[in-house]
């Protein structure tokens, strides 16, 4: 009697660490983040507007954006639809201004974006009031923008921006 | 001309020598008799396979299917038959048989005593000794532990063994071993008591040996190179084949089975199911006094992960020739090729199953074989010589890209002989030997280069005080390779055994080891798979002193305990270090220490119907260099074993965990994408066995989940280990 109790002790004890283990998997892809997909680089900032100026020199706010089309289509449409990106988004907070330069990492879905800008707020509208002082070009020979194509897992590293506030390169 | 007459002298001397020796042979044998007898077990059932031996000769048979054996040519006079049976008793019978005569000695019936102080054992000390008297940690398989768990490698055999865990491919007996990228075993092979090596990068090759063949395995943990010289730095392994029986003996074995999808669909690279299949087989006969054993297996396997496919068929072949019951003549050799993928390292943790893209393709073809000749000559009860010798040949072929463009291409060959007298006194033995060893290889990646060594041995053991069992030796290897400087080392072994009382044993010993770079250490030139490695013609031979002290118990015939407490040092120890140019060259950078403890139980139950074991080792492998961990090296190792037999089923449970390693080679990291993922490992075995005879062949069918759990970890760097695998084996033999 006492060799059966040992026998059936031994079993339940083995199966109690099999039921123990089994929802255990080990290594898992799920437990992994999905490697980082975006850009980053430097925004350079020159010329910023007196701070006692008044309108139309103000700086209410400066967002770095990214649209899907060249030119974009109506500015606030495409930031409410999702189709732009804008850095940092509206729930965050605002870029401590003025700045000589930023730093960014942008996370993005993979695809094309045909227009990367920083756009200034120079007016109370948020809607309305933005125009862009400093665009992603990588061709000097002309004023137009360079696309970006991101791909899954990758990192566009080097995207760097001159913004000058001197000059208005678009109105959107 | 003068050459031509003198190899027609020497021939015309040969049958002299021959009929002088054959006449000599013929007075032996001159007044032969026979014994017969029938072997019961505890139901008073025919036991089939138990040893029977005439102690002192190089006589034997196995009992057959009804119990029954014969041994033939016994010599007249006082004789004492062992027999013996791993999980039954050992009995002894003496008698003496008079000329010319048949004598049946009957009946003799033996009883389960799974748990023995008679298991004999013949690694430690090149000679048989009992479990008790060896001064070192031992480990041991047996031949039903191979065919119970399908194993089909050796390797796989290794793994459930206390103390040890296998780094892919390469073994690491408590702590002594990391990953050194397939070159340089620190753990010593042999088969027979005849080394295996590999004349290039001095490994073992597991595929090399079919398991079918095998008797048993013993391992011998800590140094051991005061016997075996060179790579015994972390321990001895050695193989014991089958002998070959008196009655026709045939075994066959089918087995097929699957391998499971992952548990993570992202994984699954394909949508087919991946097989596995293969059979083995060999007879053996003993024609009066010539024995013939011939055998072949072949092996398929889809592989679970892609581009991991392999083909393996091999065969072999033993033929014992007794010149007298007092000399014996061995060879034995086999033959394997094998076609396989090779999968290096994943992707990337999203693409845990699949190689790079570049990697996709690549194969390897593999040839081994090798020929060992042995002659046993038993001069008296207490004196015997022993001549060995193999001659072992590798060649690889694959088409990995490298800078030459080519593939790799790689011949290598290994060429032993040794001579070994052991003479045993009234309470002494004394064990004394040469060896010499040559290697050769002629590739594209080690170049045309060629090593040799000579070496002496000499172990004194005895027995002080009938409790105290002493044991002393030492051994000098000489070594050379060409362009490199000769060397020589020296190694001594100092062992105590105290036996208070029947049962109990404590044991200490202190041993040194040293392992002599290989041929692919020192030479190999490549750049394959991202790896470029150059050579180094001044490495150093590594070293090892391992102490140890311990304790084995027997209690009541059912279990069995044995602690032990270890503590190695490592010098010069030769790893593939990445310069700062990104190449990789083998170099002597580390100096270590390990020590640790490991407790093993075993217990029978149930009028032995349930028997187990378990053991926990723990070791702390430190770096003396950079002051932290050894690289892969896992720190704790569990392992449990449970059977138990109900009629006629069987059910078998293994349990392992392996701890995950504290420090791979970082460096990795710039290879192999997600290089830093592991996890701890808890791996179970499940088993079914059915024994069932029909008209009265037995058969066994067994059914086998490997890694129930589908528990996904890693064992080595970017290489998932095996995930669940369902097998189906029919096996039979008579």
């Amino acid at each position: 009697m006492f060799e059966q109790i040992k026998s059936i002790s031994s079993w339940v004890f083995l199966f109690i660490i099999i039921l123990f283990l089994h929802c255990d998997k080990g290594l898992s892809p799920e437990n992994v983040e999905p490697p980082f997909t975006g850009i980053r680089g430097t925004v350079y900032f020159i010329n910023w507007p007196a701070p006692n100026n008044p309108p139309p020199d103000t700086v209410f706010d400066v967002r770095l954006i990214l649209f899907p089309d060249f030119p974009p289509a109506d500015f606030a449409d495409e930031i409410l639809s999702g189709r732009a990106v804008l850095y940092p988004t509206l729930n965050d907070e605002k870029l401590p201004i003025p700045l000589d330069s930023l730093d960014y990492q942008i996370p993005l879905q993979p695809g094309r974006y045909e227009y990367f800008a920083v756009a200034r707020q120079y007016g109370d509208n948020l809607f309305a009031d933005w125009h862009v002082v400093g665009h992603y070009d990588t061709t000097f020979s002309d004023t137009l923008p360079t696309p970006i194509q991101i791909n899954q897992g990758q990192l566009l590293d080097s995207i760097n921006i001159l913004a000058n506030f001197d000059s208005v390169l678009f109105e959107l | 001309m003068q050459g031509i007459l003198m190899n027609k002298n020497n021939l015309s001397w040969s049958p002299i020598i021959l009929l002088l020796f054959m006449g000599f042979f013929q007075i032996s044998f001159g007044e032969k008799s026979q014994i017969s007898g029938k072997i019961i077990d505890e139901n008073r059932q025919p036991l089939a396979g138990v040893n029977i031996a005439i102690d002192g000769t190089v006589l034997g048979a196995a009992s057959d299917l009804q119990g029954s054996f014969s041994i033939q040519r016994v010599p007249a006079g006082p004789i004492t038959v062992v027999i013996s049976m791993i999980g039954y008793q050992t009995e002894k019978r003496s008698i003496t048989i008079e000329p010319q005569t048949v004598l049946d000695i009957g009946v003799i019936q033996l009883f389960p005593k799974p748990i023995s102080l008679e298991t004999v054992v013949v690694t430690a000390s090149k000679y048989e000794q009992q479990v008790q008297d060896v001064p070192a940690s031992l480990g041991l398989i047996s031949r039903s532990d191979l065919q119970l768990r399908n194993i089909l490698t050796i390797d796989r055999a290794l793994q459930y063994v206390p103390g040890v865990n296998m780094n892919a491919s390469q073994m690491n007996i408590r702590g002594s071993s990391g990953y050194s990228r397939g070159v340089g075993t620190r753990v010593f092979f042999l088969i027979d008591g005849i080394p295996i090596l590999t004349g290039d990068t001095r490994e073992v090759s597991y595929d090399v040996i079919p398991t079918h063949l095998i008797e048993r395995i013993e391992i011998v943990k800590g140094a051991g190179s005061a016997l075996y010289g060179s790579s015994a730095l972390g321990g001895v392994v050695n193989i014991i084949t089958r002998d070959i029986r008196q009655s026709p003996q045939m075994y066959f074995k089918y087995y097929l089975g699957r391998h499971s999808k992952s548990a993570f669909s992202q994984w699954n690279w394909s949508d087919d199911t991946q097989n596995y299949s293969g059979f083995s087989g060999n007879i053996s006969h003993k024609f009066k006094n010539l024995g013939i054993q011939l055998g072949g297996n072949y092996d398929k396997d889809d592989g679970y992960r892609q581009n991991d496919t392999r083909k393996r068929y091999s065969g072999s072949g033993k033929l014992e020739y007794d010149f007298s019951p007092y000399h014996q003549i061995t060879f034995a050799g086999n033959y394997m090729e094998q076609d396989r993928d090779e999968f290096l390292y994943w992707k990337d943790f999203q693409h845990a199953l699949q190689p790079p893209a570049d990697q996709l393709g690549n194969k390897v073809e593999t040839k081994r074989y090798y020929l060992t000749g042995q002659y046993r000559y038993i001069m008296s009860k207490n004196q015997f010589l022993v001549i060995k010798g193999i001659w072992f040949r590798n060649r690889f072929r694959d088409n990995i890209a490298n800078n030459q463009g080519s593939g790799n291409d790689s011949k290598s060959s290994n060429l032993y002989s040794e001579v070994q007298y052991t003479s045993r006194l009234k309470h002494i033995s004394l064990t004394t030997g040469v060896s010499g060893n040559a290697d050769a290889v002629a590739s594209n990646i080690f170049g045309n280069h060629s090593g040799s060594s000579f070496a002496g041995y000499f172990q004194a053991e005895g027995l002080v005080l009938h409790q105290v069992r002493l044991t002393t030796g030492v051994r000098m290897d000489y070594f050379r390779m060409d362009s490199v400087e000769s060397d020589y080392q020296i190694n001594p072994k100092f062992g105590a055994v105290y036996t208070p009382y029947a049962g109990t044993a404590l044991r200490t010993s202190v041993s040194w080891g040293f392992r002599a770079p290989s041929l692919a250490e020192v030479f190999t030139s490549t750049d394959a798979s991202g790896f470029q490695v150059i050579p180094n013609t001044h490495l150093k031979p590594e070293n090892s002193t391992s102490f140890e002290i311990g304790i084995n118990q027997i209690f009541r015939d059912h279990y069995t305990f044995d602690i032990a407490s270890f503590h190695s040092r490592y010098r010069n120890l030769i790893e593939g270090e990445f310069l700062p140019t990104g190449e990789i060259q083998f170099q002597n950078i580390t100096a270590a220490t390990i020590w640790g403890i490991e407790a093993t139980i075993n217990g029978a139950f149930l009028e032995n119907k349930l028997f187990g074991n378990l053991s926990y080792t723990y070791v702390n492998p430190r770096d003396k260099e950079t002051n932290d961990y050894l690289k892969f090296r896992p720190r704790h190792l569990f392992y449990v074993n449970l059977n138990q037999i109900v009629k006629k089923f069987q059910v078998a449970l293994d349990y392992r965990f392996i701890k995950k390693y504290d420090r791979i080679d970082e460096k990795f990291a710039l290879l192999i994408e997600d290089a830093e993922q592991r996890v701890d490992a808890h791996i179970v075995d499940l088993r079914l066995l059915w024994n069932v005879k029909i008209n009265p062949v037995p058969f066994r069918v067994t059914f086998q989940i490997n890694n129930i759990l589908r528990y996904h970890y890693v064992d080595l760097v970017g290489s998932l280990a095996p995930l669940r695998g369902f097998t189906l084996t029919l096996e039979t033999g008579f």
